[in-house]
């Protein structure tokens, strides 16, 4: 595999480098079912493992079939990928919950995309953040880079947590753009990526005459909600265990949980998800008094890494790029449930849906509407005007 | 007792006694026979189990019990084919070649739900065998209809005043259009239906790729007959043409039992309380379609035997229960 696969800086695509990533990863199958814009990485892995016997590539009849196919392949043992987008992400919901249930270790791609209706293949991030109550580790990308790294990463907090994550990354803004990309040699990650092995108690194996996810009393079916609930408790340790592992393996930053630019001391924070993050970097040029903070681990939510970051700031304005029709966004709601008892004013706002460009200037606009208007009472999100972007 | 049926008799049993089945639940016997005729046609070979939503998921038992002397892997309504086939792929992976991956599915798990999973995962020709147990309706959920629900039945969602119309799907032809390389239909009404049933199993163990076997699955509270009378309902069924049985062995079609003198399907309705409201008028309409399906299927058998011709005997192992004569006779 080595041999074909190129590495060193490159011009690739979030699609391409999702792939190269589980390739290096050395899966050994994968559920293929195409949609937009996520259909590139499946295209290239077909291409990749194309004549090779030691990985099973299945063209699946739907996104429902295509989780359960590697939800079985990992249980009887084997590391797998997948990826999918928007509606695909939403017909395979009752997969997402059992994945998480049974403790199976995938790692699938969310290309992020709008849902119907109406129709629209643009970015936003509606389709993952309804499934952030399925109990799956979450991480969301600003960059290419971060979509190759976090794989990496993933396979890593999959297999110790044993936990699903699904690693999040906008269409079209990151899936269909190309930027430089560090590919890292094989050797490289095999020596920060340790093979899959299957706890015994867990794996299916045909010796063994056990029943898997039987029927249970109620007292037994809380016992494995609690080992769920637990075991995502445990891996906001781990994400950063192993972002900070990376990074210093592979001499390149690795984000955990949140990432920080700006002022550490300034009096607005702005709180951001995905590549509305990378955006408000060019805020910083001309305010310095603003801390930017971007959640990349959104599940388990880092809730007392984001209360410290905020603990010294008095306007708090979130951006949420889903909503959450009826109440806060899904981030903005996450943040107001801080203990944010210092903080003068806190909005969430919710922009970016379908495409919706999300500009420095609406950005800007979105500070200025925290810093005067009247937004700490509101329980309702501020939805981003048009004429704004 | 024939040497044959001493060691069915005999044999290890892979659903264990305790298991939470119905009393008189024709497919816990059948569930018994095709483990135990697939592991007696691979000695040594493992197997693993993977159930669909149904009646099977509780009956093989609550955490941390197994009804089953193999691995079961218990998976939502519609992905058991997918996940077979997923199973599959890891275990050849992990050199467990050998390993039989069977799905038991309920008829609404495979003719109505899971149905596209199926007919991919036929397409794709998976080295799987997938068993269709086929009781008619959602039963576990209380006797709904399903796309298997025969025309004329009673279930909770087709009442006798607005009855079930249309016919039962056609899902061993429609499966064998998918060019698998097995389809049968199996049921347990004597003793040389057991045979049948057996040499049925054991075929589909030595045949590679996609095998499906439908088995016809009397409930004795969804078809509404005392719970002692599941294996004369299977007879009925079959006897009466209502359930004909049939292999299609590699696009070969076989009928593997002609009834010398057919039973009117009317002794079959009349045996069950979900016909009971039929007129005489209905009974022949039904009966009308179950002679115009023994007709077509009787027209699929003939031609096909001459330009294919059975599978030659040489390329078939010999096993415990050696298939009969295509002439047998029900006692």
């Amino acid at each position: 595999m080595s041999a074909t696969l190129p590495h060193g800086r490159m011009v690739l695509t979030s699609d391409e480098a999702a792939a190269y990533a589980a390739m290096l990863a050395r899966v050994r199958a994968v559920g293929c079912y195409p949609i937009t814009p996520q259909t590139i990485i499946v295209e290239r892995l077909a291409g990749l493992v194309a004549g090779r016997d030691d990985v099973e590539f299945a063209n699946l009849e739907s996104e429902h079939s295509m989780f359960g196919y590697v939800i079985a392949a990992s249980r009887a043992g084997v590391r797998t990928f997948t990826a999918t987008s928007s509606q695909g992400l939403l017909y395979a919901h009752e997969q997402l919950h059992r994945a998480s249930r049974e403790r199976v270790p995938l790692v699938a791609v969310d290309i992020n995309r709008a849902v119907l209706a109406p129709w629209s293949i643009q970015p936003d991030l509606s389709d993952s953040m309804s499934q952030r109550d399925t109990g799956w580790i979450q991480l969301y990308c600003a960059t290419a880079q971060e979509v190759m790294d976090s794989i990496l990463c993933a396979y890593w907090i999959a297999e110790w947590a044993m936990l699903p994550v699904l690693v999040c990354a906008e269409g079209f803004l990151l899936s269909h753009t190309s930027e430089v990309v560090d590919v890292p040699e094989q050797s490289m990650v095999d020596a920060f990526l340790p093979a899959f092995c299957a706890p015994d108690e867990w794996l299916l194996d045909p010796e063994l005459p056990r029943n898997y996810s039987a029927m249970t009393e109620p007292d037994d079916y809380v016992a494995f909600q609690r080992r769920v609930a637990d075991a995502m408790d445990g891996a906001r340790g781990l994400i950063e265990a192993v972002a900070s592992e990376f990074t210093s393996r592979f001499g390149r930053h690795k984000a955990g949980a949140l990432e920080l630019a700006g002022n550490r001391a300034a009096a607005a924070a702005l709180v951001t998800i995905g590549t509305i993050g990378d955006t408000a970097l060019e805020l910083l040029e001309d305010d310095d008094d603003l801390l930017l903070v971007r959640v990349h681990a959104y599940r388990p939510f880092p809730a007392a890494e984001l209360a410290a970051a905020l603990a010294g700031v008095s306007y708090v304005s979130v951006v949420d790029r889903a909503p959450a029709f009826g109440s806060l966004g899904p981030l903005g709601a996450d943040v107001k449930s801080l203990d944010l008892k210092h903080v003068k004013a806190a909005t969430d706002f919710v922009g970016g849906l379908g495409g919706q460009d999300v500009t420095p200037r609406a950005l800007r606009w979105a500070l200025e509407q925290t810093r005067t208007g009247g937004g700490r009472s509101s329980l309702l999100p501020v939805y981003i005007p048009e004429g704004v972007s | 007792m024939p040497e044959w049926l001493d060691e069915i008799v005999s044999e290890d049993k892979l659903l264990h006694c305790g298991h939470a089945a119905c009393a008189g639940c024709a497919p816990a016997i059948n569930v018994r026979h095709v483990l135990d005729g697939l592991a007696a046609a691979k000695p040594g070979s493992k197997i693993v189990l993977v159930i669909p939503a149904s009646c099977w998921t509780i009956i093989a038992g609550v955490w941390p019990t197994n009804a089953f002397g193999v691995a079961v892997h218990l998976t939502p309504f519609a992905s058991a084919a997918a996940e077979a086939s997923g199973i599959k792929a890891a275990l050849r992976l992990r050199g467990h070649e050998d390993t039989q991956v069977v799905v038991w599915a309920g008829d609404g798990g495979t003719c109505d739900i899971g149905f596209s999973g199926v007919s991919a995962a036929a397409e794709r020709n998976e080295d799987l065998i997938y068993v269709l147990n086929d009781n008619e309706a959602y039963m576990n959920t209380g006797v709904q209809k399903s796309g298997a629900t025969p025309e004329g039945a009673w279930t909770t969602t087709t009442p006798t005043t607005a009855p079930r119309r249309g016919q039962k799907k056609d899902i061993a032809r429609i499966m064998a259009a998918h060019g698998i390389p097995y389809v049968a239909t199996l049921a347990l009404g004597s003793v040389p239906m057991l045979r049948d049933f057996r040499a049925k199993v054991a075929r589909s163990a030595e045949v590679q790729g996609f095998r499906f076997l439908h088995v016809l699955g009397p409930c004795p509270p969804g078809w509404r007959y005392p719970t002692s009378q599941s294996t004369e309902l299977a007879r009925l069924a079959v006897e009466s043409r209502y359930f004909p049985l049939l292999e299609c062995d590699h696009g070969a079609w076989r009928i593997t039992f002609r009834p010398k003198r057919p039973r009117p399907v009317g002794e079959f309705l009349e045996a069950q309380g979900r016909f009971s409201h039929l007129s005489p008028e209905q009974v022949e309409t039904i009966q009308s379609h179950v002679d115009e399906r023994w007709n077509l299927l009787a027209a699929l058998e003939s031609p096909l035997r001459e330009v294919a011709g059975p599978p030659s005997p040489s390329t078939r192992r010999p096993t415990s229960a050696s298939r009969g004569p295509s002439d047998w006779r029900a006692p």
